[in-house]
């Protein structure tokens, strides 16, 4: 691998493990502190990826930068309100099963309105062009304006939790809800803001995403389980650990796409060439398979590995 | 683990006979229905739905008997499916003989294996942290299928001949009539397997570590191995599922144990009622003529199976078995007509809600995807168009003055029957 191609997956793994956090903060917040994993949370950035398209077209793409996430971020809380809360009753259980409801739902209303195929969601005008060239090649503005945007919103949301009153009173009622409830303050009204904030964020994600990833009724499908691998394997309510782990998982997406490695190839430097039909279907099956094809395959084999040696997690509690 | 307390005391003939009065009654069904719908889709509708109504009891082990939430059931449909395809095509290149209807054994028995490994890596926690591990691995299991084409064959699936093994028992399983008396007896026995396996010491631990699994390692048991072998048993019963769709369909893709499959045994089995036996059955039959039926009709099928998902979920998580079971407790409490005008106003605004919420999603489908198919649309025999402000305005009404006046019913209802009960007590 050359320099050249080292330095653009770091990169573009930097930025697509960074989104990717974007997303799995907010769905680490709601499982801490609801203890409901939100199976929606993919279907949020696919609405905030539409809404972005949608507003975009109408006042253009800085405005839509706002106002997309705000109403995907609405959307959330009325979601936790008038659903959620409801069936809270029904333990956890019932609350997993109602966001696959809403997953399942979202998914149709959003072909039913914007059809199957995939939207003309471009990067907008002001944001297209070559940031800096290294190597000879250009690197797009919009991918850095994302990488900025992701870090910024890290930013900010690890000064909002440790530095402010805001932030104290959120994690008090991740770990003791009847205290906070006992000194005055709205805990149901807490959790709202911060479901409906996690929504938001998947909505900008979707904003800054949408044009990058394709914008199409399946991109809530393909991102969702990632995500879950993330949490898990970053440890069940642990921020930091999904930040590591959406690195990871991005570097390793990123780098997977850039080696053009098979298995021939490493037995083509023994003298090998032809797989041993001894071996049968199977092997020549592999044979062939390069890194980048079982790309999409490692993130899994790293939740399973991580399951059989670390079950809690990178940072997690114990089990 | 034997439990000796449980052991329950000769039971007398007739409680007996009415333990054996439902299954006497599956299988007398199980006779009729081809003789009543004789034609050749008919028929092939009734395999699909016996296969999915296998399936989702199969499911029902886990989601019910154990509270586990699995989200990727369908894996094992697929391997079930796989390991079956590949058996027949291997025996029939061999020229092996081998009686076709004991196939979804080998097929089963292979998921049992895969199941025993799986349930070892998903069954560490229950609740949550199990529900992310059987997604993680049905995915895992889904994306490694596209490096294996000669397992799980490209785009277009494995293709098998059901008639290669040659006949046995008297059928040469060309016609659809033969995969259903296999599929039908396979059903019986799975059922009877599952609802005996329900009876049994473990199949009761199940239940316990569904309720309690802290008590239940207090008590000396590992709620881990109760879980795991929960896992696999499901599995087994899924594998033969899958099997018995491979037979019908002389095809098997790797979609079949995709995302889609392990949702939509989901929602046969939850929509179905997990807290009775057969309740996953009814959501099988149920979902799967909505399947075929509905998504003829209307291009909103899938939108409405994710509604009544919701709406089971929300209001009656005992499923359609639980409206059933309710309705027979009414029936036998002796109050049900002093109920009766209450219930039919209730009946009513029901009904509104569903008109409206149909009239307005066929709209909304008409508006936006199916666009190009011009504005006018035919919703219940009512002539409606997507321009005009009356179409969507009576679609709106209908729903919203049916939930309005649902509450009050509701409340009114719940009166009456406290009035009802304070009366027979007095």
């Amino acid at each position: 691998m050359s320099a050249e191609v080292i330095t653009f997956s770091l990169l573009n793994g930097t930025l697509y493990g960074m989104l990717l956090f974007l997303l799995a903060s907010g769905l680490t917040l709601i499982f801490s502190m609801m203890g409901v994993l939100n199976f929606a949370h993919a279907s949020f950035f696919m609405l905030g990826a539409y809404f972005g398209y949608e507003i975009s077209g109408i006042v253009g793409f800085f405005p839509a930068l706002i106002i997309a996430p705000v109403l995907v971020g609405l959307f959330g809380a009325l979601i936790e309100r008038y659903g959620l809360r409801r069936v809270h009753k029904f333990g956890h259980l019932g609350e997993l099963l109602f966001t696959i409801g809403v997953a399942f739902v979202i998914e149709e209303a959003i072909q039913m309105i914007w059809g199957r195929s995939p939207m003309d969601y471009q990067v907008p005008e002001a944001l297209n062009f070559t940031a800096f060239e290294i190597f000879g090649t250009g690197y797009p503005a919009f991918r850095l304006f994302m990488l900025i945007m992701s870090v910024a919103i890290f930013a900010g949301l690890a000064l909002l939790l440790t530095r402010t009153r805001v932030g104290l009173i959120v994690k008090a009622s991740l770990t003791h809800p009847e205290m906070v409830s006992m000194l005055g303050h709205d805990v149901p009204l807490v959790f709202m803001s911060v479901f409906g904030v996690g929504s938001a964020l998947a909505g900008v994600a979707g904003v800054i995403g949408g044009p990058i990833l394709i914008t199409q009724p399946s991109m809530a499908a393909a991102l969702g389980p990632i995500l879950f691998v993330i949490v898990v394997v970053g440890g069940l309510g642990s921020l930091a650990g999904a930040f590591i782990a959406s690195l990871l998982v991005g570097f390793i997406q990123t780098f997977a796409v850039a080696i053009d490695l098979s298995v021939a190839d490493v037995f083509g430097l023994i003298g090998v060439t032809q797989p041993p039909a001894a071996l049968g279907a199977l092997v020549s099956d592999i044979w062939n398979v390069s890194v980048s094809q079982v790309g999409p395959v490692i993130p899994y084999l790293l939740l399973v590995v991580m399951l059989i040696f670390r079950p809690m997690g990178l940072i997690g509690k114990r089990a | 683990m034997s439990v000796s307390t449980l052991d329950t005391p000769a039971r007398s003939a007739n409680t007996r006979l009415t333990a054996a009065l439902p299954w006497l009654a599956i299988t007398a069904m199980l006779v009729i229905l081809p003789l009543l719908f004789s034609s050749n889709s008919m028929i092939s509708t009734l395999n699909y739905l016996g296969t999915m109504a296998i399936f989702a009891l199969s499911y029902n082990v886990l989601l019910g008997q154990t509270g586990l939430l699995s989200l990727g059931h369908g894996t094992f449909f697929g391997l079930g499916g796989f390991i079956a395809t590949h058996a027949i095509l291997h025996m029939a290149e061999a020229g092996l003989s081998f009686p076709l209807p004991l196939i979804p054994a080998i097929g089963g028995f292979g998921a049992l294996i895969l199941g025993v490994f799986g349930g070892w890596l998903a069954s560490g926690r229950g609740g949550m942290p199990f529900a992310m591990i059987t997604l993680g691995l049905a995915e895992l299991v889904y994306a490694a299928a596209a490096l294996f084409p000669s397992i799980y064959g490209s785009e277009e699936g494995i293709a098998i001949d059901r008639m290669e093994l040659g006949a046995s028992f008297g059928m040469d399983y060309g016609p659809t009539v033969d995969i259903y008396v296999i599929i039908a007896v396979w059903f019986l026995i799975c059922a009877g397997i599952l609802y005996y396996f329900s009876k049994t010491p473990l199949g009761l631990l199940t239940n316990a570590v569904r309720d309690n699994a802290e008590r239940i390692e207090f008590l000396g048991f590992s709620a881990r191995r109760v879980r795991m072998l929960a896992y696999a048993i499901a599995a087994a019963v899924a594998g033969v599922a899958g099997s018995l769709a491979a037979l019908n369909f002389e095809i098997m893709t790797v979609n079949e144990m995709g995302a889609a499959t392990c949702m939509l045994v989901l929602l046969m089995t939850y929509i179905g009622g997990t807290k009775h036996f057969f309740g996953p059955v009814l959501g099988a039959i149920v979902i799967g003529l909505m399947k075929i039926w509905l998504s003829d009709i209307s291009p909103a099928w899938m939108m409405y199976f994710g509604l009544l998902f919701i709406f089971v979920v929300m209001v009656q998580p005992a499923g359609l078995a639980g409206i059933l079971m309710d309705g027979i407790a009414l029936a036998r409490s002796g109050t049900a007509a002093a109920q009766a005008p209450m219930l039919a106003l209730i009946g009513l605004a029901g009904l509104m809600t569903l008109i409206g919420t149909i009239i307005l999603i066929e709209l909304a489908y008409r508006a936006g995807l199916d666009a190009p198919l011009g504005p006018e649309i035919t919703v219940l025999g009512l002539p409606l168009n997507t321009g005009s402000v009356l179409s969507w305005g009576l679609g709106a009404v209908l729903a919203g003055g049916g939930i309005a006046a649902m509450r009050p019913l509701l409340d009114r209802l719940d009166t009456l029957r406290h009035t009802l009960s304070q009366g027979e007590t007095a």
